[in-house]
C-alpha cells in the first residue's frame, strides 16, 4: 500500500468534516438576513398601525366601526390608504396603491400580503357621551407563516 | 501525471464552489446590510419629523385641493408649539431630509446644520383633511417603504 496518497475514506472524512462545518456557517448567514427581513415587516406594521390610529382620530365619530381583513394593495378608497398621493392641485393626480401608480410600495405589500382589520367596542357614560375602544390588526404573511401585530386606541365622542 | 491533473481538477471545482458560495454571500450580506440601513434611515426621519409635528399648532402647507382632494408635495410648513414656522424638505441631490425655521421674533431663517435623515430617496407629505390636522407621510430609501401619520394635537 502506497502512504504517501490518501485513501478514499480519508477523502471522504475530509470533506464530511467540511460540509459539517459549512452548514452551520450558511445557516447563519440566512438566518441574520432574515432577521433584517423579519425586523422591517415588523416596523412597517407597527407603523401601518400607528397610521391608521392617527386618521382614526380625525374621522367622524359614527363612521368608526368594524373592518373585516382587508387588502392594503388594490383595495377601495378607504380613508386609510387609499387614495395616499396627490401632487397635482385636483383630484386627476390622485394615486392608489397598485402597480402602475405606486410600483415599489405595491410589491412590498403585494409580496407580503398585508392586511388590516378594525374592531370596535362602544362603552357608553349616558348623555350622549361615547368612548370606542378600538383594535386595529395588521396581518402579514412572512416566508409562508401568518404575522400579526395589534394594538388599541380609544377614541371620545367629544 | 494523470492523477495530478484529475486532483488539480477536483481542487478547482471545488475552489470554485466555495468562491462562488462566498461572492454569492458577500452580494448578499450587502443587500441585507442596505435593507436595514434603509430601514433605520426610514425609522429615523419618521420619528425625529413625528416628534414635532405631533405637538405643531398649525399646518399651513400642503391643504387639501379647493375641490378637496388630498395634496402632496415634498415639503411642509407648520407653526410650531413657540410659534415658529418650521419646514422640512426633502433635498434629492443628496437624499437629505432637511429642517428650516423661521424665528416667532425677528432673525433670518436657520436651516439646521445637520439633515433630519440621509439616504431617503422619496419623500411625499399629503394633507388628508379639511381640519388640517392630519398629514401623511411617505418615504421611499432603496426598496424599502414607510407610511406613517401624525395628528397634530395642539391646533
Amino acid at each position: 500500500m502506497n502512504r504517501r496518497a490518501l485513501s478514499l475514506t480519508e477523502v471522504i472524512l475530509a470533506l464530511a468534516i467540511a460540509v459539517m462545518v459549512m452548514v452551520p456557517v450558511t445557516s447563519m448567514f440566512s438566518t441574520s438576513g432574515q432577521q433584517v427581513q423579519k425586523s422591517r415587516n415588523f416596523s412597517f406594521a407597527a407603523a401601518l398601525a400607528r397610521r391608521i390610529s392617527q386618521h382614526l382620530m380625525a374621522m367622524p365619530f359614527e363612521d368608526i366601526v368594524d373592518l373585516p381583513g382587508q387588502s392594503i394593495h388594490d383595495a377601495p378608497d378607504d380613508g386609510f390608504f387609499n387614495p395616499v398621493l396627490n401632487f397635482a392641485n385636483d383630484q386627476s393626480g390622485l394615486k392608489r396603491i397598485n402597480a402602475s401608480e405606486m410600483p415599489t410600495l405595491h410589491g412590498f405589500l403585494e409580496m407580503n400580503d398585508f392586511k388590516y382589520a378594525l374592531s370596535v367596542s362602544n362603552v357608553s357614560f349616558g348623555a350622549g357621551d361615547e368612548i370606542k375602544s378600538i383594535a386595529i390588526f395588521i396581518t402579514w404573511k412572512e416566508t409562508g407563516r401568518d404575522m400579526i401585530y395589534r394594538t388599541h386606541i380609544y377614541v371620545s365622542s367629544v | 501525471m494523470v492523477e495530478i491533473m484529475v486532483g488539480a481538477a477536483i481542487l478547482a471545482i471545488i475552489g470554485g464552489m466555495v468562491a462562488n458560495w462566498f461572492v454569492m454571500q458577500r452580494r448578499y450580506q450587502k443587500r441585507i446590510l442596505e435593507m436595514s440601513d434603509a430601514q433605520q434611515s426610514i425609522r429615523q426621519a419618521s420619528w425625529n419629523m413625528i416628534q414635532e409635528l405631533r405637538t405643531a399648532r398649525n399646518l399651513i402647507y400642503p391643504r387639501l385641493n379647493a375641490d378637496k382632494s388630498i395634496k402632496s408635495d415634498t415639503m411642509t410648513v407648520f407653526k410650531n408649539f413657540s410659534g415658529d414656522i418650521v419646514c422640512y424638505y426633502h433635498y434629492p441631490e443628496t437624499g437629505e431630509i432637511r429642517r428650516c425655521v423661521v424665528p416667532n421674533d425677528s432673525g433670518a431663517p436657520i436651516i439646521d446644520t445637520k439633515p433630519i435623515a440621509t439616504r431617503i430617496d422619496k419623500v411625499a407629505f399629503t394633507s388628508h383633511d379639511l381640519g388640517n390636522r392630519l398629514l401623511g407621510i411617505y418615504l421611499e430609501s432603496g426598496n424599502t417603504v414607510g407610511l406613517e401619520s401624525v395628528y397634530l394635537l395642539n391646533e
